[in-house]
């Protein structure tokens, strides 16, 4: 819950230009140019990076009068998660006991999201990486170590299972993820699905 | 360790460059650069007061735009109604980054006065990200999916429904209760042909969320008078 320090971010304006990112005490990494709604409902984890025209509807949550007095939370992500520029995401909505409801968005870590895709899955679990453009339908849920292929339109309500990949329009199961997806590569090496802390770490301001 | 992203924190920050239309609103010392880009004309609206247009929608162009009742514009939504008037009827959802209407150099038409560059869309549609819509009608309960693209002049019925990243040609028309799907097949649906409870049930589904975005997005319409 901590706010960076004015200090923290005098640190990175070393230029006279500011930096294309905001960094936080926790290391997330949140683009300037982001286009992001309801801030207080959104839910990092550290070390994130959110980049460029990124579209986050943090501002569709749960109403008030829902049964849960949790927050507000509608977009969660984990560490090491990478949202590529032009990504939107939107959290789905339907109709629950007769009331319309907006559900949370939670994605894990190490997840790699490619450029100008749209998000409205409900769960993203971790070390999944999805192409760019893809669109991921309402209430999909995406298991881990899924891979997903560039432009694949994952419909509405699809569960992707563990260690799959997919592609497509709809999207269908094409294959498997080689064996040892989710390991990191050698030092210094961001590999697909693997940790991406090389490359969280080699965003800079 | 987990930190939330807080409006209270610097909110200035996240909008640094908002859509070109709020800058000439809300110059701020970040945007020297875009300063040169001419300001977008603000254009005369009809908005009806129970519309939502949140305050990052932009509206913008030379032509009129009508928005009808229980409308709701999103955040970061464009209406560019710089080829000729736009009007949008009631219940119509148009989410964010979707584009209605479109610059008159998008595919080199020129207003060529047979009304082909107005925009009609009608009442309950739903125009979901990213999608481009620059039709001259878009008839009752239509779903223009994601980055999905219509394209200038097109005709599209009733209850049609474009799948994401569909895409339906200059001056082409679709029948009423067809669904196109990404490849470019055509089918018709019957069961929203058939079925007008089934079409009651989409048009108080489509109500249902006017309302819960009622509660959610603050509108501005005094920003557009």
């Amino acid at each position: 819950m901590s706010r960076p320090s004015a200090g923290n971010r005098k640190s990175t304006a070393g230029r006279s230009i500011k930096g294309e990112y905001i960094e936080t005490d926790t290391g997330n990494k949140v683009s300037r140019r982001a286009k992001i709604e309801g801030t207080p409902n959104i839910m990092l984890a550290g070390r994130t990076v959110i980049m460029a025209d990124v579209h986050l509807r943090g501002d569709l949550h749960r109403t008030a009068d829902s049964a849960t007095s949790s927050s507000n939370t509608t977009i969660s992500m984990g560490k090491y998660t990478v949202i590529a520029t032009g990504c939107t995401i939107h959290p789905p909505s339907r109709l629950s006991r007769g009331i319309m409801h907006f559900y949370p968005v939670k994605i894990g870590d190490h997840v790699y999201i490619g450029p100008e895709c749209h998000v409205s899955s409900i769960s993203i679990a971790s070390h999944v990486h999805i192409g760019p453009r893809c669109v991921l339908g309402p209430f999909s849920i995406v298991k881990e170590n899924v891979r997903i292929l560039d432009g694949a339109v994952v419909p509405q309500g699809m569960v992707i299972p563990p260690g799959v990949v997919v592609g497509g329009s709809p999207a269908r199961v094409v294959g498997e993820v080689p064996e040892g997806w989710g390991a990191s590569g050698r030092a210094g090496e961001t590999v697909e699905g693997g940790e991406l802390r090389e490359l969280v770490r080699s965003i800079r301001g | 360790m987990s930190d939330q992203v807080s409006s209270n924190r610097d909110s200035a920050t996240f909008k640094v460059v908002p859509a070109a239309a709020t800058v000439a609103a809300a110059p701020s010392k970040r945007v020297s650069s875009t300063a040169s880009k001419p300001a977008l004309s603000k254009p005369p609206t009809t908005i009806h007061p129970s519309a939502i247009v949140a305050e990052k929608a932009v509206l913008t162009g030379l032509y009129h735009i009508s928005i009808g009742a229980n409308s709701v514009i999103h955040p970061f939504a464009r209406i560019v109604s710089e080829a000729g008037p736009i009007t949008i009827g009631e219940n119509v959802i148009v989410n964010e980054r979707a584009v209605v209407g479109g610059a008159r150099s998008s595919d080199g038409m020129e207003r060529t006065g047979d009304g082909n560059v107005e925009v009609h869309i009608g009442n309950s549609v739903t125009v979901e990200s990213s999608a481009v819509v620059e039709a001259n009608m878009i008839g009752e309960g239509s779903i223009i999916d994601i980055e999905a693209r219509v394209g200038t002049g097109a005709r599209i019925g009733k209850y049609c429904k474009l799948s994401p990243k569909a895409s339906v040609g200059a001056n082409e028309t679709m029948e009423d209760f067809t669904t196109l799907s990404d490849p470019g097949r055509r089918h018709t649906d019957h069961l929203l042909k058939c079925n007008p409870t089934v079409r009651a049930l989409r048009s108080k589904r489509q109500k249902d969320q006017v309302e819960l975005l009622r509660r959610l997005i603050p509108s501005n319409l005094a920003k557009w008078s």
